[in-house]
């Protein structure tokens, strides 16, 4: 017998109940013995001082008295296992058994619900986004799983949010997963437009122009206004003879490297009120059935200024199977506001560090600063950083062309101005 | 004469095992004694229990008596046809 089948058996002793009995006399030996010839099956059997210790099956017991007399043993039920001898110990705890079976039954019906909503993988999406879409879509927590249509649902993502390149609408357990994978937005905007110009951000000077594709409407030097046509994705088709003959339409694409100024402004407040915190601290405890929910708190905090944080968590049983039963505590922490006058170093600092990160974030999108101008003042109790930053920008707005545009120009009706191209 | 006469038979049955190529336990009615480690072992063939205590258990086969010896034996299993003895086994000894 191997250890799986040891086990096995043990559940099914398990199942039909067994007994663990104490042998006590001087044929123990020969007691087991009788019982083994007889095919009564004996396990555990430890000695424990002077008496034995076994396990046998209830049929079996019935069958030992005799053995017993004619042994000399004596022989006493220590504990009963299994079963049916925990049946038998229900009987006296109905209440206990029916709350048990309704639980059981409760469980069951509400394994049919979606109770949690899990979203993976979204970035520019929010979470409150998709559970809107959700909810307007008669997808929500507490809806029946089997009137929530996977395949469907993921169609409607596709078409409500164009970003979303894949979608996997899923269950586990009563949780509702959301898989989506989004366009990358760089590729995304190569690959939307056909034919595209490009058109100055923003008033400045145009500092350089490379033209890979396209007819450039401006040489380095020019001074443009934000909107101006910078370079051109409509290309005439020249015959030999000077005439157009058509036009085409190109995804211009060109290097314009446009230097431009821009003002700046930054005030923070001389004086800063700072929260000194009291100690004196106010628990209250939640327990939310559904939409419902109940409220504990040992007494109501009346403090005249404090901070509030409140946290749920969702009971689930294993892994994935949410429960419409959420836990959650709420802190009361009182304060004294305190009017404080920070540091006037410190305060410039925190203005320099801020447009340090403002500087920082247009870098990240390739908006170099070249030249800053800014100086710090004081205006009333605000300590204020204003001036002017000048910048480089490579990236310029890139727009479509209207494709009845084409067919405008085979009537004659558009007339490009075309000026150098500095290809 | 008995004394000389069952080793002889014993050697027929054995010879009789080799020559048909049949189990040995089933024919001479030898123990089947399989150890695990130092910690089980299972038996099959025996007659019955001769002496049993936490250190050590005697066993009756149909040949010899075997003797295990050990710490904290315990009999998992016993039936007419096996025995599962458990706990660590020092020792595992054939005797008449």
């Amino acid at each position: 017998m191997i250890n799986g089948g040891i086990i096995l058996h043990s559940y099914f002793r398990s199942f039909r109940g067994y007994l663990r009995i104490r042998i006590k006399g001087y044929g123990v030996t020969r007691f087991i013995n009788i019982c083994s010839k007889r095919g009564i099956k004996l396990w555990d059997v430890e000695k424990d001082n002077e008496e034995y210790r076994l396990c046998m099956t209830v049929p079996d017991f019935r069958k030992i008295p005799d053995i017993v007399r004619k042994t000399g043993v004596k022989a006493a039920i220590v504990s009963k296992h299994g079963l049916p001898f925990f049946f038998a110990k229900m009987s006296y705890r109905k209440c206990f058994v029916i709350g048990a079976c309704l639980c059981f039954v409760g469980l069951l019906y509400m394994k049919n619900f979606i109770w949690a909503i899990e979203t993976e993988g979204n970035v520019s999406i929010t979470d409150d986004m998709i559970l809107d879409f959700l909810e307007e879509n008669d997808v929500e927590i507490g809806s029946k799983i089997s009137n929530v249509d996977s395949e469907s649902l993921e169609k409607l993502f596709r078409k409500e949010f164009p970003d979303i390149t894949w979608v996997s609408v899923g269950q586990e357990g009563t949780a509702l997963t959301i898989d989506i994978k989004e366009r990358d937005v760089a590729l995304y905007d190569e690959k939307e437009y056909l034919s595209s110009s490009l058109y100055a951000p923003h008033d400045g000077v145009i500092m350089s122009v490379v033209v890979r594709s396209g007819l450039s409407q401006v040489k380095a030097g020019d001074i443009v206004t934000a909107g101006q046509l910078v370079v051109d994705g409509v290309l005439p088709i020249i015959k030999t003879d000077g005439t157009i003959s058509g036009y085409n339409l190109v995804n211009a694409d060109a290097d314009v490297i446009l230097c431009y100024t821009e003002s700046y402004y930054d005030e923070i407040s001389l004086y800063a009120e700072e929260k000194i915190y009291t100690g004196n601290v106010s628990k209250e405890y939640y327990l939310r059935i559904g939409n419902q929910t109940m409220q504990f708190h040992w007494f109501k905090p009346e403090y005249e200024k404090c901070e509030f944080t409140q946290s749920f968590y969702q009971i689930k049983l294993w892994e994935n199977f949410y429960l419409p039963l959420w836990i959650g505590h709420g802190e009361y922490k009182e304060y004294v506001l305190n009017r404080i006058k920070p540091d006037k170093k410190a305060l410039e600092a925190q203005l320099y560090e801020n447009l340090d990160l403002f500087l920082e974030s247009l870098e990240e999108k390739g908006v170099q600063n070249i030249q800053k101008d800014v100086k710090i003042s004081t205006g009333g109790s605000m300590l204020i950083l204003s001036g002017d930053l000048t910048f480089t920008n490579p990236n310029m707005l890139r727009k479509e062309i209207d494709a009845s545009i084409g067919t405008e120009l085979e009537n004659g009706q558009y007339n490009s101005i075309i000026n150098g191209d500095e290809r | 004469m008995k004394k000389t006469k069952k080793p002889k038979l014993l050697e027929q049955k054995e010879h009789l095992a080799d020559l048909f190529s049949l189990p040995h336990d089933i024919v001479c009615g030898a123990c089947n004694v399989s150890i695990i480690g130092s910690m089980r072992v299972i038996i099959e063939n025996y007659k019955g229990i001769l002496e049993y205590n936490s250190e050590e258990i005697v066993l009756q086969g149909k040949q010899s008596k075997i003797k295990i010896s050990g710490c904290c034996l315990k009999i998992r299993c016993y039936n007419e046809e096996e025995m599962i003895i458990d706990g660590r086994i020092d020792g595992v000894l054939f005797f008449d």
